[in-house]
């Protein structure tokens, strides 16, 4: 494979700021994009891969700077925002690696590599007991994904899932690996590693649909298998894209609705109106809920009530959006638009 | 009863045909509760709980009412993820409660796992609407008077003992 473009989601983190040198180096990537909401805290010095310069800057926008320093012919893109707020055009690419250090991230993530065609490798780290763990997906038919392992119940994946919102305390879900600037290389290093085996085409001895597990504490490597779970909660399902040359502050919902029929951004809700949990203030807005919105007075996550959003815009059922543009209801060129029986990439005026 | 939804989901379908079903039931086999489900995309639930609760009305006094709304629905990513402010709506104004906003529709009833049973969430709504539980921390309450007044007033709680589902009642008689 040549000229690649890998997608790495939590770039800037305790894994991703190691593994970004080793991408570079490698000759077969040309376009690297990368995904991080965070900035760098003065905390991040001891188990990251940055200086104190870096104290303060965007995560995403930090590591594009120094890899452009190692390689400046790479094509760097750095997204500044949660990786499921990125239109999902965007984020075409070869591979996406996951960094990520949430299960409700990597379940994101996971949808999104599935509704692209695109394989995935994904690695966590486990701090406190010096565990690196390392998955491939393919989205394949009868190939498992992420969720085909997880478990329901009390104590399962799914209620493990992080939520952002507990009552007033305005909880942001935030749980760090614990895990040393070693563990993270160490992971970034085994994680490298099996890119250049995917780079190098290598089906047979690759890493897809297992799992590498190295306990560097016991000094013990193990191998799993993983298959589909066929009561697994996510579809499986992949998109055929078709383009769809509309400038988003150009077209209102209306003509968007007279041509789809209806209207979905899988993966988020029209929202009329949001209402912060701390102070009870309530903000009017018509648009999509993304990116997450704080409170102007208490700067606590606003919140939509029960009934106060929508899935699908359709006539009848989009009165407060029918005459804002695309771009005001916060549709950005790269979404993907579905009607339900076909999935239209918004790709700009021609 | 229409359960249209956009969602073609087998798994997700099936699911939706439980939870009414179980719902109905549920309903069928309580004074205290109805149900009724309304034609939307996916499908709204609005519970109707004929419970004792507590209200606190503009001249500042804590009373009793017997009439609660509580819209609840469930996303077609519900069994994948859940958001407890998303799924539930308070129709009822001036509950007073330390769960529930005064100003907003909002109802929390704590984390919520993604595929929770509409039974198992009309079953939270009922404990705290009847302050069988409620949350006595100041810090993550909707409404922290209520949650002051509470700890202040443990003898009027809870304010309705009665078992949501209607218990059977024996009425053999047996020969001493």
């Amino acid at each position: 494979m040549n000229a690649l473009h890998i997608v790495v989601a939590g770039a800037g983190g305790n894994t991703g700021s190691h593994l970004l040198p080793h991408l570079a180096r490698l000759n077969a990537v040309r376009r690297l994009t990368l995904v991080d909401p965070d900035v760098y805290e003065t905390g991040n010095l001891g188990v990251q891969n940055i200086d104190a310069l870096d104290v303060g800057r965007a995560k995403a926008a930090a590591q594009a700077e120094k890899l452009l320093r190692i390689r400046e012919d790479l094509e760097v893109t750095a997204f500044e925002e949660r990786i499921e707020d990125v239109p999902r055009g965007l984020l075409r690419c070869d591979l996406f690696v996951s960094c990520l250090d949430s299960r409700r991230a990597r379940q994101h993530l996971n949808e999104i590599a599935w509704r692209l065609g695109t394989p995935w490798i994904d690695c966590g780290v486990l701090g406190s007991q010096g565990l690196v763990r390392v998955n491939a997906y393919v989205t394949e038919d009868d190939a498992p994904c992420l969720e085909c392992s997880w478990s329901a119940g009390k104590g399962g994946d799914y209620s493990l899932l992080e939520q952002e919102y507990l009552c007033a305390a305005g909880y942001d879900a935030d749980f760090p690996s614990m895990a040393s600037s070693a563990l993270g290389g160490l992971a970034a290093s085994l994680l490298a590693i099996e890119i250049e085996k995917f780079l190098q085409g290598d089906g047979a001895n690759g890493l897809a649909s297992r799992q590498l597990v190295f306990d560097a504490g016991h000094r013990v490597i193990q191998l799993t298998a993983e298959r589909r779970n066929p009561w697994c909660r996510f579809d499986h399902r992949t998109w055929t894209l078709e383009p769809l040359p509309w400038n988003p502050a150009a077209v209102t919902v209306r003509e968007a609705l007279s041509v789809l029929g209806s209207l979905q951004v899988d993966g988020h809700h029209f929202v009329s109106e949001l209402v912060c949990p701390g102070c009870g203030a309530r903000r009017n807005v018509a648009r999509l809920n993304r990116p997450l919105a704080r409170c102007a007075a208490c700067k606590r996550r606003m919140v939509t009530a029960g009934f106060g959003s929508i899935e699908r815009l359709e006539h009848g059922f989009a009165g407060l959006f029918l005459y804002r543009t695309l771009a005001e209801a916060g549709i950005r060129e790269g979404d993907i638009l579905s009607n339900g029986s076909c999935h239209r990439l918004v790709a700009g005026a021609a | 009863m229409s359960n249209r939804t956009h969602n073609s989901d087998p798994v997700f379908q099936r699911f939706l045909e439980r939870q009414f079903e179980e719902g109905t039931a549920l309903a069928q086999s309580s004074d205290l509760l109805d149900l009724s489900i309304l034609p939307a995309a996916p499908p709204h639930v609005v519970a109707e709980f004929h419970c004792t609760g507590l209200v606190r009305k503009g001249d500042g006094e804590v009373t009793e009412a017997n009439q609660f709304h509580v819209g609840i629905w469930f996303p077609s990513d519900y069994l994948r993820r859940a958001d407890t402010f998303q799924i539930l709506r308070l129709f009822t104004p001036d509950v007073w409660h330390p769960n529930v906003s005064r100003e907003l529709p909002l109802i929390c009833v704590g984390r919520l796992t993604p595929g929770t049973p509409l039974v198992d969430i009309v079953y939270q709504v009922f404990d705290m609407l009847t302050y069988q539980k409620y949350n006595p921390r100041e810090y993550d309450a909707l409404n922290k008077a209520a949650c002051q007044w509470a700890r202040g007033h443990q003898d009027r709680l809870p304010v309705d003992r009665r078992p949501l589902k209607r218990q059977p009642l024996s009425l053999e008689v047996r020969p001493l």
